[in-house]
């Protein structure tokens, strides 16, 4: 009596589970595909020390991407450290196909100049760039970095600027493989700049 | 990453000396951020401990390296790190406030010299009721720049 109805439940349950199993094979083989970062980011030009900088000079290579400012104290200070953390953590051969670029946000600021002194202060590197407020804010919204200025008055400086604080991992095709957060640790963004340098 | 953090913040503090006590608050593992020669700003960071009852409030700082010494504290907000300047710090009794990185820290504006590594600077801190607390903070590169500590992490 007992059996009669428990041998088609089994049949359904190990059904079920090979039907999910299947699905979720198929569901991991699209993400595994897909490059969800697709339509993010791509090529622009802007001013370094050294004449116009492309983010197409750096084919082949991964670049670890962020936006920030050289007045700010702690955030961009860290980021940056972590960056040049990365590239000097890596095998040597691994360490030069990896590039910072640090794009400032604060164009009232930070001439093509000083970005560029502030950025090599971490790792010769990392490439400083700045423009114009237009070429800035075209490769910000290119991004979706967001940023705005804040007045205060009361302070020595004036203003400060707001900004995200994610470093784009690049890969070497040109497109944004990653996404890295401000508390990534350098262990996790070497790991990523290795799997994207790996292909 | 906590792991990270309070391995970096050991180092920090092994390197920083004992910390200074005036009464019952005290000042530890205070550092200076090192800066580009040349830049024109800087930023200190410490653990300030309260171990009296009442709670005190740091209102100002000063020192001889820059022109101006603001409290700030930095915020996360609509996706984009803020930083705010605050009229004081408040540390509650037997509390502490860690001034750290994309947190509380004092910003030193319009550096009068270029900073050198390794070198105190001297920095007064002045409390609500009007007293004041000296000490030394070394100048020390932001953790990550040349640091290997992470290896094998």
């Amino acid at each position: 009596m007992l059996k009669s109805w428990y041998v088609p439940i089994l049949a359904l349950a190990a059904a079920t589970a090979v039907g999910l199993g299947a699905g979720l094979w198929w569901h991991q083989r699209g993400i595994q595909s897909a490059n969800p970062y697709e339509h993010l980011g791509g090529d622009f030009t802007l001013a370094s020390a050294g004449g116009p900088v492309s983010l197409a000079d750096y084919r082949g290579r991964a670049v670890m991407l962020f936006f920030g400012y050289t007045t700010c104290p702690d955030v961009c200070p860290m980021d940056l450290a972590k960056i040049s953390a990365v590239i000097s953590q890596l095998p040597e051969k691994e360490a030069q196909q990896v590039t910072g670029l640090f794009v400032s946000v604060d164009t009232e600021r930070d001439t093509p100049q000083r970005t560029a002194e502030y950025a090599a202060f971490f790792h010769p590197q990392i490439t400083g760039v700045s423009g114009s407020a237009q070429a800035v804010d075209a490769v910000a919204k290119q991004y979706y970095v967001l940023y705005q200025k804040v007045e205060d008055a009361g302070s020595a400086l004036g203003y400060t600027v707001d900004h995200s604080a994610t470093t784009y991992l690049i890969g070497p095709k040109g497109k944004v493989r990653n996404l890295l957060k401000h508390d990534a640790t350098v262990a996790e963004m070497t790991e990523a700049v290795r799997k994207v340098l790996a292909g | 990453m906590t792991k990270t953090v309070s391995i970096l913040l050991a180092m920090v503090m092994c390197m920083a000396g004992g910390p200074v006590w005036a009464g019952t608050f005290g000042i530890h593992a205070p550092t200076v951020r090192m800066v580009p020669p040349g830049q024109s700003v800087s930023a200190a960071f410490m653990i300030l401990h309260n171990h009296g009852m009442k709670e005190r409030s740091v209102v100002a700082a000063y020192t001889d390296v820059a022109d101006v010494v603001e409290l700030h504290n930095h915020i996360t907000e609509d996706g984009m790190m803020k930083m705010r300047r605050v009229d004081a710090i408040v540390v509650p009794g037997h509390g502490e406030v860690v001034l750290q990185p994309g947190g509380f820290h004092m910003m030193l504006i319009g550096l009068t010299r270029s900073l050198e590594m390794g070198e105190k600077v001297a920095i007064e801190l002045e409390f609500a009721d009007g007293k004041r607390l000296s000490f030394e903070a070394p100048v020390q590169m932001a953790p990550g720049v040349h640091d290997h500590a992470n290896h094998g992490d």
